[in-house]
Parts: structure tokens; C-alpha cells; sequence
């Protein structure tokens, strides 16, 4: 992030969508929601609302203008329900009144003649009963029905991998406000503003010509702001419409949890084939993806899975199976990863099983099976400047991990009742949106008068830095001071039809964008000054008096992607990211709870813009990865009702039990912004460590432990590990 | 997150606590002084500040105020900075940022005087405030509050009341901590931070002031209170605990004048005690330990600080030279719909020798004296299990062989079984 905007943040006055003043005359509102996970009305009752002081106007499905549909990938979502509810929380009328607490306290007295059935919120059920959101998808390179024949070993399991609550600390919010010509100015926290904006074209019947959305800056978003913040941006807009009055829409944190999608849970089974030298030969799994009652970005996160099954390996026969199962559960949604942690588990867990069953490290297993230049991925692309071997070198030669065991086996021999346990996940990760269409950017770019600089694109801040990273991809195309250029907040007037800010992409998209503008712009100050004579405000009056163009709008689209998932050929990736990290943890066997101690990490990052941001950004999402895997736990009672519903029963990571995390950034020129790689997603792989060096240390004290994984490592699952009923028969008799 | 500082009549200086914006009423602040982080980088920024920028621990930003006003109460207090920010969630980091800001506020001297953070102008008004007037008290208040850490969240929706309650907190007789022959007498508005600070009750029982750290975070403890967490009643009241291992009772005023009570006299069933109309809870006296007591904290959450513990227990015991248990009182939270003192459990131990044998009969008494529910912190076979191993930590304290004895071979020590999955739990109100 630019400098000034670290100054505001720091300070306590950047102003975030909620601290944006309410308008004259405005007005709040808020969701009545159902509270059955599957049920059907004819009526809503909102007599009981509307009659309470303070409340304006209770609106529901047969009040909006336009058409009730908010959904961007299929047309599966209605902003308010219509004679049929998919999930505890789905929303059904909104109500309008002059307090946010007037409006709470009446949106809990809506009703409606519910009519429930029994919800499905397991994906293995709804599998079995063919509820999928389109048909199972299947990747396959090789021949991996005859492959296993050539096996010397044969791992097959099961891993069931929880939800993750995003936890952005700045809740859902959004402020609608009438326009003198009828149209609205809509306040969103969104990472996506053209997609936000076009569901409020939609749902409101304006022309998206007449909707401008703005977004300052995002108190975090991990993907929960991709989508999900869509209904309240239109539900802000629809109030406004109705009434006439600006309208702030900004649920609470129980409300914004229970309402809301998460990352979502999968549940697979695997079989990993390996030779008698611990080559992978053989991997098929099937991996099921609980995608609660709507599309939302289900099939792309399950693609990404797909693209993502086999990591940072070279294994010849592969068949991955992949189905988006619909459940009576909020929607789930992006979240960091988009799918390839969860997939990359799957494979992980594997190998730990083969491991144990060889009675070899993992490591060594993950190591000689590594991806090398020239390898081609089993969905066709050709890899070139590999770096998963160097990423690996370079994490032995700082972090030895193989020491580290040792270390720690020492240390268990003679403590009985406390367990360390050491393990090793490599990432490989594509960046690009897999839809390609999503692989393009624009800038818009505007010398003034005075030298200074402004800089539009769709990159949201949402503290990723991306700013920062955009104003130094300006600051190197004009050659200009820093304190010259400032990058402004995305709004859908100055630059249209952008690209969320997620897939890892933002700066690399927005800032070729930006460079592409500011090269249009250098191209005229070049005309008035060919010998570059002049200082740099000199060259701007000069060009203004020549009448030469002082602003540039400029559009980037990836060059060379081109792929198909039917034929699983061409290139669905710019490039890959690699990397390696080292994970220790250390198990409290008499009362079943863990410690995650340390973590190493080399990361490939190409030419860092700005290494305190690239840092911080590996640095929080292994932690992320790490609360994933063991303390937040999302929980729902059997009438699909989230009883995990704020951050006192939702954990997520804290000063204390987050582990120190010492990150070495491994540089080389790469083919990103001036470099650089992107940095925001791979390295929440690295927090899968803590799921199997948990395990490791568990393992030491039940030899019995099944090859079956479940996340998180909550202290009751470690409990039961440790001291549950045996696991399976022929281990050590109590 | 603010800065509260306010002046008692018998202190010179204005006191600065670390308190909750959200827990704070207007009314709980007035007469006080309030420091934001805006008002700390009201010209350039503070100190804190600029650690946190040179150390890159802000990324989006939202939580940072929070970590600018933990930390410079840190600065202010002496308080060691990793503790003081605890409580504050950040969700971009990964917290190593934030630890090298820790580390670098390590180097400054402290306390910092307040005239390093604040300009001329800002400490001319603070410096003015009046100390703060006492609350009057009858010992019949009407309508009163407390810590109210656990009163405001659950009615954060609701209409504004219209009677200002009586602040217990800034009722001076309520506050205090005081020794009487045998023991020690803390006031029912003295808050954790107050008990976990004083030197009375460390002298007394040194265990407990590094148990309390897991009680909230500082700015719930500069808040809540010892008769709140007691009145309040949850079943894993983190003070209750120890008071009952502790064999503490209650001092309650009422229309007939005080009575005392044993403290597990106190709570009756689920989030209900033994208060009849018009009695407060005065006080909490606690008898000194024998000689050769000691108390063993156990808790377990799935977080360690900030969280509501799965199950804890609280013991105090006495072994006697010749390595009898003498005598015990044992206490369980989450196990029960009240903070539950273990008689039976007790009985079977009194009088043994801390031996394998002895300690898995008392497992097996323990089980029959416990009563957890599934809940959102664990299924009740898991709470059960896990507070017969807490029971095994504490009698085998410093023992790891007697434990891993008493513990033998993979399997389940509490043979009624734990779930090898979380039981689903059933619908209806959990908490």
C-alpha cells in the first residue's frame, strides 16, 4: 500500500465503507432472513415489522423493479427469497428504518407461512442423491487403470477438510445513494465493483450507465467480497430506489457470519500408486465440494481444484473426478486458494499414508517426485522456469528439515506425555483466472497540470498492497517521485467492466494496465521533449501548451492464454509460483492439545516490488492456512443452523498461538509486474503443514492412527486421536 | 480499543486502563479521559505508530487501531507489549509483523511518560479533570452494571435504556482487596485485572495471576469483575473456578442485613445463583491456604487465550509429609450446569497417596459426579474424557511417568467412550 494510505490506516482515519457519513435523510436497513435451511412460504408476513417505531418500509421479492437475480456465474440467486428458501440465512424481505437497530430488531419479527423439509448439508448425500450443481468433471492424463498394475504400493484414504469462516475484521457493508438523475451512487466493500455494479443494474432496472460504484478500500477480503458482497450492495440500492434516501446496508458480525458463504468443505477419497523406488506413478481421487444451495463461484473454485490435484508433482497417470455438490447451506464462496488448498491436501494426505506404509519420511517422497523443467502438467501445459527443486534446496539448506525430525525424535524418545512432529508442504500454484475472459485490465491514468499523478484501476486495497505495487509500476514507466503519483480508489465511471481483485492477479493485470496507460502518456511528453531536457514539470507544461494528451486510458489482456479443459491442452496459466515450507508443532498428549511452533518457508516471489508487502502477504496466509487446519472450525447443528456464529466460538489465529514465521523470498526475474510474481494465494498451502506435522507428533503415540484425515485439528479431534477407541484392529491392545 | 484514564481522589496522576470501545458505555467513561488512536497521531504519529509502519505489521488496517492503543498502554504501563496487545484480532499478518513492532517497542523505556505521546495542549485538559466522584451506594441499588463485558454484547440491538444504573465499578467500598485474620476479602466490583495485579492474593496463591491471562484479554479483565464472572454464573466462569478449589464464600447484603455463604452454596442451577430480590453480592472472602497447599489450574479451549474453555478444573491440595493427600477440594467448569465443586471426587482421594491405582478409581468417581452437554465447545464425551486427563495432570503435576502410568497403552482412560467424530449437535439454543 502507498505510504499515505499506510499513514491513514495507522492514524485511525482511513475511512472505511461504514465510516462513510450517512447522507442527509438517510435511512438503514437490514435482511429478514429465513431460518429454515429448506422450506417453502406463499406469504410473507411483514405486518409485524412494519408496525414497529421507527420502521419505514419493509420491502420483499414482489418489490424489486428489476429483475431478482444477482448471481454472476449462473442465474441461481435471487436477492430475496421467492416462494421457496434454500438455506438457514438466505435472505426473504429487507426492512427500512431510521436506526440500524430499529431495523435489526424488525427484521427478527418478519415471518411467513413456512412450510420446511428436511435439508441436506452433507455433499456426500447429496452426491449420492445426484444433487450437483452441473455434471462431475473429470481431468485425466495417462492410464491409470492399467498404471496400478505397475505399483510396488497402493495407498488409498480418506480426507474430510472443514469450512473456513473469511473473518474479514471489516463486516459486509454498503451505502446506496439517489442520484439528482435518478441514478445511484453505491458505496460497496467488494472486491469486485463491475460485477457489484451490474447486480444492482439488474435488480434495480437502472442502466449500468446510471449506477457508479465506488470502493475505497476493504478491511480485508480473502475472496468473501468476491461475490457475497453483492446482495448488499443490491439490497442498499433497491432501499434507496424505493424510498428515495440514501440507504446503509452493514450487518453485524453474527449476521454477516450466519449469512454468508465460507470456504468450502470437501470430503475425497484417494489412491496413490507408487514403485518400489517411491516414484509416484498412479494417482486418482475423487474430490466432492460442498457448495452450499447456489452456484456462487463453485464450478470455477472446482476447476481450480482440478488444475491443482497433482501440487508441485510429476506423476504420469492421473484421473481426478471433481462435482460441486448443492447443499441446504449458505453458498459457499472464494476464499484464498480458490479450491487448490483443498485439493492439494487430498494428494498430501496420500503421500503421508504411502510414506508411513514404505516407513519413509514424506519428505523424501516429496522430494524425489518434485516437478522439473520440461515436466508437463497432467492438464497439458509445459512447465518452464521451474523452481520447485530450488525452492526445496533452498528450504534444507536454511530450515534442514530432515534435522529438524531427527530433533524432534530425539526429543519424543524421552518425553512420554509431550510429542513434536515436523512436516514439509511444497506449493505449486497457476496464477490467471482460470476463466479467461477475467485476464484483462484497465487503467486510467491522468497527468495534471501541476506534475502530478492519478492513477484508476479496478485493483481493490484490501491491504495485499496492491497499490503500493501499482504506483511503483507508474512511478517506474514516468520516472517520476512517488510522492507524484497517487493511486486513486476504484470507481466504475473512471475505468468499466474490471475484473474482481482476486486470483493473485491484481497487480499483475492493474499494473500492466497502469504501465500500458503511462507508456501513452510518455509517448507525447517524448514528442515535446525527444532529448529528455527537461525536469519533469517542465515536460508537462511544455506538452499542455502543445497540446498533447495528458491523460491515457489502456487496456492489458494476459497475452498467450489459451486452454481447453475438454482436450487438456494449451496454457490456462501465465506462470506458476513455487515454493516450500517447513512446519514444526508440538502435541500435549495428556491434555490433546497442540502448539504449531515454527515455520520455515522459502518462497518464490521473482522480483519483489516491495519485500515488507510480499513478506507480510506470505507471512499471513500460511497463518490463515494454519488457523484452517486447526482452531477454526465451522460447525452447523443438524437444522443446517451455523452455531460457529461469531468470533467467541469461530477461533481464529491470535498473537499467542500464531507460530513465528520466518520467510526467506527467493529471487529471480520472473514474468509478472517489473518481475515480480504474485503473492496472495499460493502460500496458504503452506499451512496444510500443521494438519501433518500434528499428525506426525500424534503418530509417534498411536501407531494405529488411520490413514483417513480430517480438518481442522481442533483440540477434540487431537484428543481422539490420541485417546479415542483404536483406530484398527493388529495395533498395540489396551 | 481506547485509552480510559481517570484519578481517584487519593491518587495524584490520572490512571490509564486499556479498555473495549464496544464494552464502553458513555456513561462508564465519563469524568474520564479517552485516548484514540487519532488523538495519538493528532500531529504526527506516535511512537506505536510509526513501530507498526517500519515493522510492516498493517496490511488492510482495520484492526490497527485496536494494536495502537493495546500497545502504547503497554508503553504507559510496563506491561510486556505481546501481552498487552492479546485480545486484538488481525487477520492479514499472520501476527509476525505485529511481534516485530513487539520487539521494537522492547528497546523504549518504560513506563513512558505520557508527555512522549501526547501533546501540551491535550495533557492541559486531561491534567484538570477532577478525580473521579464516588458512586453512592446503599448496598440496594435499583438497577446496576458492572463489568457488563457479557451484558453489552447480548443486547447490542437493544433500545436504549432510560435510568442510568449504578456503575459498581466506581463504587470505592466494592473495588477494594483487603486481608482479614485468615484470609483475604476482595470487593464484588474488583475487576480480574485488579485480582490478577494484586500483590494480596499473589502472596497467597502464586498460580493464579498467570491462569487469569487466559481470562479475556487485558482490556475484558480492566472490565470485567470478580461478581459479575461469579453472579453471571456460566459453567466455565473462569474465576468461580479457583475460588471454589480455593474454598472461598460469598458476602451478600440484603434487606435483613449480610449473610455469607459457601461459595458453592452460591450457584443453583444454569446461570442462576442465590440472590433474592434486593441482595448484591458485597464480597468474596477467601481463607488462607495451609501450609504445603497448592493450587493447580487446569483449562483447555481451542484457543488458549480468548476462548471459553471445553472444560477446566481448579485444584487445591495438600499433601503431608509422608506424601498423603490430606486433604483436596477439587472444582470442574463445562462440565455441569454450574461451576461445579467435586465432593465426591475429593472424598475418594483424601486421605491416598497420588498413585496410578488411586487416581484411576477417582477417574471412575469423577465420571459419576459430571454431567457435560454436547455444545459448540466439544461433544460431552470428549469434555468427559478431557477432564479426567486435566484431573491426571493435576494430581501427577511434575510427574510425567506417574501420568503416562496412569494414562497406560493407546485408549480411552474414561472407558464410556469418546466419539471418534464430533456428535452432531442437536437444534435449539446452545449457549
Amino acid at each position: 500500500m502507498s505510504t499515505d494510505n499506510l499513514d491513514l490506516l495507522v492514524r485511525g482515519t482511513a475511512r472505511f465503507t461504514a465510516d462513510l457519513p450517512l447522507p442527509a435523510g438517510g435511512l438503514h436497513a437490514m435482511v429478514a432472513v429465513s431460518p429454515h435451511a429448506r422450506a417453502t412460504f406463499t406469504h410473507i408476513d411483514t405486518a409485524a415489522a412494519a408496525g414497529q417505531s421507527g420502521v419505514r418500509l419493509v420491502l420483499t421479492a414482489a418489490d424489486i423493479p428489476g429483475v431478482n437475480q444477482i448471481s454472476t456465474m449462473a442465474h441461481d440467486e435471487l436477492l430475496l427469497a421467492d416462494g421457496e428458501v434454500h438455506c438457514v440465512g438466505q435472505p426473504v424481505a429487507l426492512v427500512i428504518a431510521d436506526s440500524a437497530d430499529a431495523a435489526w430488531r424488525a427484521a427478527h419479527v418478519v415471518t411467513a407461512d413456512w412450510v420446511a423439509h428436511a435439508p441436506i448439508v452433507d455433499a456426500r448425500e447429496a452426491f449420492a442423491r445426484g444433487d450437483v450443481l452441473t455434471p462431475p468433471r473429470t481431468f485425466a492424463s495417462g492410464d491409470v487403470d492399467t498404471a496400478w498394475a505397475d505399483c510396488a504400493l497402493v495407498v488409498t484414504g480418506r480426507i474430510d477438510l472443514g469450512a473456513q469462516e473469511h473473518a474479514y475484521l471489516e463486516t459486509q457493508s454498503a451505502l446506496a445513494i439517489p442520484r439528482d438523475d435518478g441514478g445511484l451512487l453505491v458505496h460497496s466493500s467488494t472486491q469486485s465493483p463491475s460485477a457489484t455494479q451490474r447486480a444492482v443494474a439488474t435488480v434495480t432496472g437502472l442502466p449500468m450507465n446510471l449506477v457508479e460504484l465506488q470502493v475505497a478500500r476493504l478491511g480485508g477480503g480473502f475472496g468473501g467480497k468476491e461475490e457475497q458482497a453483492t446482495p448488499w450492495a443490491a439490497l442498499a440500492a433497491l432501499g434507496a430506489v424505493a424510498t428515495g434516501r440514501p440507504i446503509r446496508v452493514a450487518p453485524d458480525r453474527r449476521d454477516d457470519m450466519r449469512i454468508t458463504g465460507k470456504r468450502h468443505p470437501y470430503t475425497a477419497d484417494f489412491r496413490l500408486g507408487l514403485d518400489a523406488d517411491g516414484t509416484f506413478v498412479a494417482y486418482e481421487a475423487t474430490l466432492l465440494q460442498n457448495a452450499g444451495c447456489t452456484t456462487d463461484l463453485s464450478s470455477a473454485i472446482l476447476e481450480r481444484s482440478l488444475f491443482h490435484a497433482t501440487n508441485a508433482y510429476a506423476i504420469p497417470n492421473v484421473r481426478i473426478t471433481a462435482a460441486s455438490c448443492r447443499t441446504n447451506l449458505p453458498s459457499n464462496t472464494a476464499f484464498r486458494g480458490f479450491g487448490a488448498p483443498q485439493a492439494i491436501a487430498v494428494l498430501e494426505s496420500a503421500i503421508r499414508a504411502a510414506g508411513r506404509e514404505l516407513g519413509v519420511p514424506a519428505m523424501q517422497l516429496q522430494e524425489r517426485n518434485l516437478v522439473s523443467e520440461g515436466d508437463v502438467t497432467y492438464y497439458g501445459m509445459p512447465l518452464t522456469d521451474v523452481r520447485a527443486r530450488e525452492c526445496w534446496a533452498e528450504l534444507v539448506a536454511r530450515h534442514d528439515p530432515a534435522g529438524l525430525v531427527a530433533k524432534a525424535e530425539a526429543f519424543n524418545t524421552s518425553h512420554p506425555l509431550v510429542r513434536r512432529g515436523v512436516d514439509v508442504v511444497p506449493v505449486c500454484f497457476g496464477i490467471a483466472f482460470t476463466a479467461r475472459p477475467l485476464n484483462q485490465a484497465e487503467a486510467l491514468v491522468h497527468v495534471y497540470a501541476d506534475g502530478t499523478v492519478s492513477v484508476t484501476t479496478g485493483a481493490v486495497e484490501m491491504g495485499q498492497g496492491v497499490s503500493a505495487k501499482i504506483q511503483a509500476a507508474a512511478v517506474h514507466e514516468l520516472g517520476v517521485a512517488a510522492e507524484l503519483v497517487h493511486v486513486e480508489p476504484t470507481t466504475t465511471s473512471r475505468v468499466a467492466n474490471v475484473s474482481p481483485t482476486a486470483a493473485s492477479t491484481g497487480a499483475d493485470l492493474n499494473g500492466a494496465a497502469a504501465i500500458q496507460a503511462c507508456r501513452v502518456i510518455r509517448a507525447g511528453l517524448d514528442k515535446v521533449d525527444p532529448d529528455g531536457e527537461l525536469e519533469w514539470a517542465e515536460r508537462v507544461e511544455r506538452a499542455r501548451v502543445e497540446r498533447i494528451g495528458l491523460s491515457a486510458l489502456a487496456h492489458y489482456a494476459t497475452p498467450g492464454l489459451s486452454s481447453s479443459t475438454d482436450t487438456l491442452t494449451g496454457r490456462p496459466f501465465a506462470y506458476h509460483v513455487y515454493g516450500a515450507a517447513v512446519v514444526e508443532s508440538t502435541v500435549d498428549v495428556l491434555r490433546g492439545t497442540a502448539r504449531v511452533d515454527r515455520v520455515g518457508i522459502v518462497h518464490d516471489i521473482g522480483r519483489s516490488i516491495d519485500p515488507r508487502i510480499d513478506r507480510g502477504q506470505v507471512e499471513g496466509a500460511v497463518v490463515q492456512g494454519i488457523g484452517w487446519m486447526t482452531s477454526e472450525e465451522i460447525r452447523h447443528d443438524t437444522a443446517g443452523r451455523l452455531i460457529t456464529d461469531s468470533l467467541a466460538t469461530y477461533k481464529i489465529p491470535d498473537l499467542d498461538s500464531a507460530p513465528d514465521v520466518d520467510v526467506t523470498l527467493l529471487q529471480r526475474e520472473s514474468p509478472g509486474l517489473l518481475g515480480s510474481k504474485a503473492v496472495g494465494e499460493p502460500p496458504l498451502v503452506y499451512g496444510l503443514g500443521a494438519l501433518f506435522a500434528i499428525r506426525a507428533a500424534i503418530e509417534t503415540v498411536r501407531s494405529d492412527l488411520s490413514t483417513d484425515v480430517v480438518a481442522p485439528m481442533t483440540p477434540e479431534r487431537i484428543f481422539t486421536l490420541l485417546h479415542g477407541p483404536l483406530a484398527r484392529s493388529g495395533a498395540s491392545d489396551a | 480499543m481506547v485509552l480510559i484514564g481517570s484519578r481517584s481522589a487519593d491518587e495524584p496522576d490520572l490512571v490509564y486502563e486499556l479498555h473495549n470501545s464496544c464494552l464502553t458505555t458513555v456513561a462508564m467513561a465519563a469524568g474520564s479521559h479517552v485516548i484514540t488512536a487519532e488523538g495519538l497521531a493528532a500531529t504526527e504519529p506516535g511512537p506505536v505508530q510509526q513501530a507498526l509502519v517500519e515493522a510492516g505489521s498493517v496490511q488492510c488496517g482495520f484492526c490497527t487501531p485496536g494494536f495502537v492503543a493495546a500497545l502504547t498502554w503497554s508503553l504507559l504501563s510496563g506491561a510486556e507489549p505481546r501481552r498487552a496487545a492479546a485480545g486484538n484480532l488481525c487477520r492479514c499478518t499472520g501476527y509476525t509483523g505485529i511481534r516485530r513492532a513487539c520487539d521494537l517497542l522492547a528497546s523504549y523505556p518504560i513506563p513512558l511518560p505520557l508527555e512522549a505521546l501526547l501533546p501540551e495542549s491535550v495533557l492541559r485538559v486531561a491534567r484538570a479533570l477532577p478525580p473521579l466522584e464516588p458512586e453512592p451506594f446503599d448496598g440496594h441499588p435499583r438497577r446496576w452494571l458492572a463489568g457488563a463485558t457479557d451484558e453489552i454484547p447480548h443486547h447490542r440491538h437493544a433500545t436504549s435504556a432510560n435510568r442510568r444504573p449504578t456503575l459498581l465499578r466506581r463504587v470505592p467500598e466494592l473495588r477494594r482487596i483487603t486481608e482479614y485474620p485468615g484470609g483475604v476479602e476482595l470487593g464484588s466490583a474488583v475487576t480480574a485485572s485488579q485480582v490478577q495485579g494484586s500483590e494480596l492474593v499473589a502472596a497467597r496463591w502464586p498460580g493464579l495471576p498467570e491462569y487469569l491471562e487466559q481470562f479475556g484479554s487485558p482490556a475484558v479483565r480492566a472490565s470485567a469483575t470478580l461478581g459479575g464472572n461469579l453472579v453471571h454464573a456460566s459453567p466455565t466462569a473462569d474465576l468461580a473456578l479457583p475460588l471454589l478449589a480455593m474454598g472461598a464464600s460469598v458476602v451478600v447484603s440484603g434487606a435483613v442485613g449480610r449473610r455469607e455463604a459457601p461459595l458453592e452454596d452460591f450457584f443453583l442451577a444454569y446461570r442462576k445463583v442465590d440472590l433474592r430480590s434486593g441482595e448484591v453480592l458485597l464480597s468474596v472472602r477467601i481463607p488462607d491456604p495451609l501450609p504445603g497447599s497448592r493450587l493447580h489450574l487446569e483449562r483447555v479451549a481451542k484457543r488458549r487465550y480468548d476462548d471459553t474453555a471445553s472444560a477446566s478444573l481448579a485444584v487445591r491440595l495438600e499433601v503431608n509429609p509422608a506424601g498423603i493427600l490430606s486433604d483436596l477440594r477439587i472444582a470442574a467448569g463445562g462440565v455441569a450446569p454450574v461451576p461445579l465443586l467435586l465432593v465426591r471426587t475429593a472424598h475418594a482421594l483424601r486421605g491416598t497417596r497420588p498413585e496410578a491405582a488411586t487416581i484411576r478409581r477417582a477417574v471412575a468417581v469423577l465420571a459419576a459426579e459430571i454431567a457435560p452437554i454436547d455444545d459448540v465447545r466439544g461433544s460431552a464425551a470428549y469434555k468427559r474424557a478431557l477432564l479426567a486427563h486435566l484431573l491426571v495432570a493435576a494430581l501427577a503435576d511434575d510427574r510425567p511417568d506417574l501420568a503416562a502410568e496412569v494414562l497406560g497403552p493407546p485408549g480411552p482412560l474414561d472407558r464410556s467412550g469418546t466419539s471418534p467424530e464430533a456428535q452432531p449437535v442437536p437444534t435449539g439454543p446452545t449457549r
